[in-house]
């Protein structure tokens, strides 16, 4: 079997399984609109117009926490000995690349998600929508890419949250700030893709040595 | 490696590295400069009476030293220089009536001492024109020119003052800190190639002791901060670098700590120190596209190696970077020594 039906497998047991709990879904979902709704709340109702830094700044980090929780059991749902019997039958890289792919359609998806809740309850400044789509898409899969990595981490040590937290929030900074910067970009109706290119480029580079990286590293990971 | 770290003479070096830097750089005095100047306005057409004082200078009563203000093409001598005492001037200058300035025209004032040198105070007097047309004609009777101090010296930077010679504490902290990682970085790609435990701790006393590194220079660059930008912390794209290095190797520890068998410790952060180590890379390149700094160097500020006699920092500059590095690696070695004899005891 090669890597790619390998991943193939991976990633429609993993649609699978969250077929199955349909609950664990369904609540990072809540978790997102919840976290909106005490946003909403927080700020006097929604009474005056946000400031776009501020929107921008609560968007993002809304992302980040819902990341971190929606990722963080990637690799502790299943028991040991069934992760070990994947090891046996997989190479550890499909099992690596079938999470970041499994878990970058769930980022996509929960950035929807907050995107929609937040634009009908806090309004929206984006004025470039071609920008801000391609943004919101690259910013999930780096999100999902170095979650995944991390979650392993974390998971061989017990995967407590605090760990999870403290592991990532450092390394996820680059890409934060360079997705509030490009959000920034995206706000202004007059912007172009040219504007945006060399940020754009970054961004891709990272997330494309992200997934180098763990590509490279998990194998030492998983053997156990 | 556990033998070269045993070795003696890299650590005699460092120390000889070390010292000399402590000492050149506390030795050498800081070039004659301007520090006060009043008045600062003037009025075209009026007698304007400067008195000046300066840093590090000796004038005598015998000296003539030259006062002349210039902005953008306008140059003035002084009509009269009288040395008040060894670090303090008074000059009289007749300002011409119509000098064309529409406005107020900022001046620079720049005394060229016998001994001394040259010294200049950027824009420190503002002359407030009468009279936009200019027909007077103005010639300086001296000749101007620029020359250095007589005595080996460091810059004198406005702001900066003797605050420069924290380039000899707090940049070189940061490159030990930099190479102890980079050193991290390669012991834990050698743990997962080789599984030898050795590699991990290595890579573990490293990281601390660049953690260490890390602090004291925060430590010195927010002392320097405060003297020089007014406050210990700014929203600066290094500082943030800083910080992100300080709470991922902080991490790491916590990781290490959370983890109890040996073998699973050592591959997990390994594993975690590469992952890390490359991400911080990417930041500090990454992060200084986003946004201006205020360090020498970034965002319109001038690099050290942009200032006009930085040949009098750069040696001592470089021997604190070899000190500080060696001195980093010696308390890692001895670190690295005393975790060896704690597992052999556990034995």
């Amino acid at each position: 079997m090669n890597l790619a039906q390998e991943v193939r497998y991976l990633v429609a047991k993993e649609l699978l399984l969250e077929w199955r709990q349909k609950y664990a879904l369904g609540g990072i979902a809540l978790y997102v609109v919840s976290t909106v709704f005490v946003i909403y709340t927080s700020l006097n109702q929604g009474s005056e117009e946000l400031a776009k830094t501020t929107w921008n700044v609560l968007f993002w980090i809304t992302l980040l926490f819902t990341a971190v929780n929606a990722i963080a059991k990637s690799f502790t749902q299943e028991n040991r000995e069934r992760n070990l019997y994947y090891y046996t039958l997989m190479s550890p890289q499909a099992v690596i690349l079938s999470k970041m792919v499994y878990n970058a359609g769930l980022m996509i998806l929960l950035t929807v998600i907050a995107l929609a809740v937040f634009t009908v309850m806090l309004g929206s400044p984006v004025g470039q929508w071609a920008i801000f789509s391609v943004v919101v898409v690259l910013g999930g899969l780096g999100f999902s890419f170095l979650l995944s990595m991390i979650s392993a981490i974390a998971a061989k040590a017990g995967n407590n949250a605090t760990l999870m937290a403290i592991l990532s929030f450092p390394v996820i900074l680059p890409l934060i700030l360079i997705l509030l910067k490009l959000s920034r970009f995206a706000f202004v109706s007059e912007a172009s893709f040219d504007d945006v290119s060399g940020l754009l480029v970054t961004l891709l580079a990272l997330d494309a040595m992200l997934v180098a990286l763990s590509f490279i590293l998990f194998p030492y990971l998983w053997r156990d | 490696m556990l033998n070269l770290l045993r070795k003696r003479w890299w650590k005699y070096v460092s120390i000889a590295f070390l010292l000399f830097a402590i000492v050149a750089g506390m030795y050498f005095p800081l070039s004659p400069g301007i520090t006060k100047v009043s008045p600062d306005k003037a009025i075209e057409g009026s007698v304007l009476e400067l008195s000046i004082e300066t840093y590090n200078t000796d004038f005598n009563k015998e000296d003539e030293p030259v006062v002349y203000l210039r902005g953008d093409d306008l140059s003035f001598c002084a009509d009269a220089v009288i040395v008040t005492s060894p670090v303090g001037l008074t000059a009289t200058f007749i300002l011409p009536d119509s000098l064309g300035i529409n406005g107020v025209k900022p001046f620079n004032i720049i005394v060229d001492g016998a001994t001394d040198g040259t010294m200049f105070l950027r824009s420190s007097l503002f002359i407030t024109g009468r009279n936009p047309s200019n027909d007077s004609e103005y010639a300086c009777a001296k000749n101007i020119e620029v020359h250095a101090s007589a005595n080996k010296s460091f810059p004198n930077r406005v702001i900066l003052d003797e605050s420069i010679r924290n380039l000899f504490y707090h940049v070189p902290l940061w490159f030990a800190m930099l190479f102890l990682l980079m050193f991290s970085f390669g012991s834990s790609i050698a743990y997962l190639n080789s599984n030898k435990i050795i590699y991990d701790v290595f890579a573990k006393e490293a990281a601390f002791v660049a953690m260490l590194f890390g602090a004291l220079g925060i430590v010195t660059g927010m002392t320097w901060a405060n003297f020089t930008w007014g406050t210990p912390w700014t929203n600066d794209p290094k500082l943030n670098g800083a910080a992100v290095g300080m709470l991922t190797y902080l991490a790491y520890f916590v990781l290490r700590g959370s983890l109890n068998q040996r073998d699973q410790r050592a591959k997990v952060a390994a594993v975690y120190g590469i992952f890390a180590f490359v991400i911080y890379i990417i930041f500090i390149f990454v992060l200084p596209r986003l946004s201006d700094s205020l360090h020498p160097g970034n965002g319109g500020n001038p690099a050290f190696s942009n200032y006009d006699l930085d040949n009098s920092l750069r040696p001592i500059f470089y021997s604190a970077v070899i000190g500080f590095t060696g001195i980093g690696f010696w308390i890692m070695s001895l670190r690295i020594r005393y975790t060896l004899l704690l597992d052999k005891q556990q034995e």
